[in-house]
């Protein structure tokens, strides 16, 4: 669902919700009451020289609202809209609705709405709160710029054993699947997911998160799609600050049209990332992506593989604010020939939220 | 005796094997390869189809050697081509091997009538009107993106006249018009690209990266 509107439109709607919500109200004096958060994401990219100079911008990219909180006794609900830029216009969109609950089945959470599916570290969370600025090229083509996200249900269980593991399962209704300007069609089959995870504390209050995800759907035009990937984050806190984190992802996609050849691609991307000074953090992205069975018209195996690399300089006077600076090289190799450069440029980039923030994932 | 019927034996068998030489020479029609500029394609079905060194021409069904992408890939499409009374030109856009199950845009032209088509696996749209200012006695020149990683795939069409595309200057966009081409469902269901044609000329066909990004 969306409905257009102006950049004017769009900083009249934000400053009358940050009005309304500034004023006291019962919810906000109630200690388990609504909460209300704002988050802007503002990015820039400058090309470098020799390349489109049209390509310059420095816009909101992102500018959200979520509502949450508890409905009753049992159950939680959660809203959020999105303003995005599409072609000159802007449009508010709806990201996530729906109610929960942990209260029903021990040890299970219980969600049912509109939700970003909870595959991938990626994925499941919002754009704003990526350690980097631009999605990684397998997010891109596998996810979309920002993530999937799909209305149905889903139970995300902790099993009964000494060691911590976590089991999400969902279905969603599937009509659309990525980047769409329209409702979608019925599918054949469903979208649906699983998310198999584990922990582990390490010294020094470090943790290692790693989970394998699986997902599949069947088109309306009989097109089937399996997606297969394994997420990992390991970090160390000290206080408020990561002295280290290293963020990592590898995912594998079939698409089969019904008796047609299948086509697969591989793509994944590491981010290791260090403290440098107090709030000031240093890390590099990097992440490849190949289509892994591509024929020319003979018959012959062929390549085609995408790769980037991106130093990335973050500044986070808070949990609240991030500022970030990067440089990224786009490389390409095409068939026999070597890796090329295809693109390169600076992003720029500036985050902030108002109002309450929910608990971080680990 | 025995010599003359030996004799005729082989020239019979000779003339039989030369017969067959020249069936094999016009069929190898079938796999003839050529170049329009740095694109090389393959020819799949028609002896009636030929490269001249600048263009290719006839009538018949060529594959581009290179895939497109993959499946769930994007592309501009560039082309520019001559359509003779009755002729025909369809750029196809990720098919099979055999340039089937793939997204078409079809140019016919009858008298000095364009009529230009959308085509899929199951739908065949007339899109003519978006056209209207093109000449059909004319060479056209044209370039559609094809993003088919989107359900429908979206296509949108300029004229190569158009220096700076993007969706607001654009002939045809399949995602514009929903009352009209919300009909078109559907998206190729291969990698490969190629050209159908019938009495026609086409002297440009490029693969580029897109014109338009969502």
């Amino acid at each position: 669902m969306k409905i257009k509107g102006d950049k004017l439109t769009i900083l009249s709607a934000t400053a009358t919700t940050v009005l309304i919500l500034s004023l006291p109200t019962k919810a906000s004096t109630d200690t388990a009451g609504l909460q209300t958060n704002i988050a802007v994401d503002v990015v820039g990219t400058i090309p470098s020289r020799g390349e489109d100079s049209k390509k310059s911008h420095f816009k909101p990219r992102d500018a959200e609202i979520a509502f949450h909180g508890p409905i009753d006794h049992l159950l939680q609900g959660w809203l959020g809209v999105a303003a995005h830029e599409e072609d000159g216009k802007a449009f508010f969109e709806l990201h996530e609705a729906y109610i929960a609950t942990s209260m029903l089945i021990p040890h299970t959470r219980v969600r049912m709405g509109q939700f970003f599916l909870p595959i991938g570290r990626l994925n499941s969370t919002h754009r704003h709160e990526w350690p980097f600025i631009f999605a990684p090229e397998v997010q891109k083509s596998f996810f979309g710029n920002e993530g999937i996200a799909d209305s149905g249900f889903e139970f995300t269980s902790q099993l009964p054993t000494s060691h911590p593991f976590e089991v999400s399962m969902g279905m969603t209704q599937g009509w659309t699947f990525g980047h769409t300007h329209n409702e979608g069609f019925k599918p054949k089959v469903p979208t649906h997911y699983a998310r198999f995870s584990t922990f582990f504390d390490l010294k020094q209050k470090g943790g290692l998160q790693t989970s394998i995800n699986a997902l599949r759907r069947v088109d309306s035009n009989n097109i089937d799609t399996t997606l297969i990937g394994l997420d990992s984050m390991l970090k160390w806190r000290e206080r408020k600050t990561l002295p280290f984190l290293l963020q990592a992802e590898l995912w594998w996609r079939s698409i089969k049209p019904f008796r047609e050849r299948s086509s697969e691609a591989v793509g994944y991307y590491f981010f290791p990332q260090i403290i440098t000074a107090e709030d000031l953090y240093l890390g590099i992205l990097y992440d490849q992506y190949e289509p892994t069975n591509l024929r020319d018209a003979n018959g012959q195996d062929i390549t085609q593989r995408q790769s980037s690399w991106a130093p990335t300089l973050t500044w986070k006077p808070s949990e609240f604010s991030t500022f970030r600076l990067n440089y990224t090289w786009n490389l390409e190799t095409n068939h026999t020939k070597s890796a090329k450069l295809k693109q390169s440029f600076l992003g720029i980039q500036s985050t902030f939220i108002l109002g309450a923030h929910p608990a971080h994932d680990f | 005796m025995f010599y003359k019927v030996r004799l005729f034996l082989s020239i019979t068998l000779l003339s039989l094997s030369l017969i067959s030489c020249s069936k094999d020479e016009a069929n190898s029609a079938e796999n003839l390869t050529g170049r329009i500029g740095s694109t090389e394609f393959i020819v799949q079905d028609s002896s009636d189809l030929r490269f001249d060194g600048v263009s290719l021409r006839g009538s018949g069904t060529a594959i581009a050697k290179l895939p497109a992408d993959e499946i769930a890939g994007e592309k501009n499409f560039e082309l520019t081509f001559t359509l003779n009374n009755g002729g025909v030109v369809e750029i196809k856009a990720f098919g099979n091997d055999l340039l089937q199950n793939a997204v078409g845009i079809k140019f016919s032209r009858t008298g000095d009538t364009l009529k230009v088509e959308l085509t899929n696996k199951t739908t065949t749209l007339d899109i003519s009107s978006a056209f209207s200012q093109l000449d059909a006695n004319s060479t056209l020149s044209l370039h559609f993106d094809v993003h088919n990683g989107e359900t429908p795939a979206h296509i949108i069409g300029w004229t190569s006249s158009i220096q700076s595309p993007d969706s607001s200057n654009s002939s045809f966009d399949s995602e514009r018009d929903e009352d009209t081409f919300g009909a078109f469902s559907g998206k190729g269901e291969g990698v490969y690209w190629g050209l159908s044609l019938q009495d026609s000329t086409v002297s440009q066909a490029n693969l580029r990266e897109v014109k338009f990004e969502d």
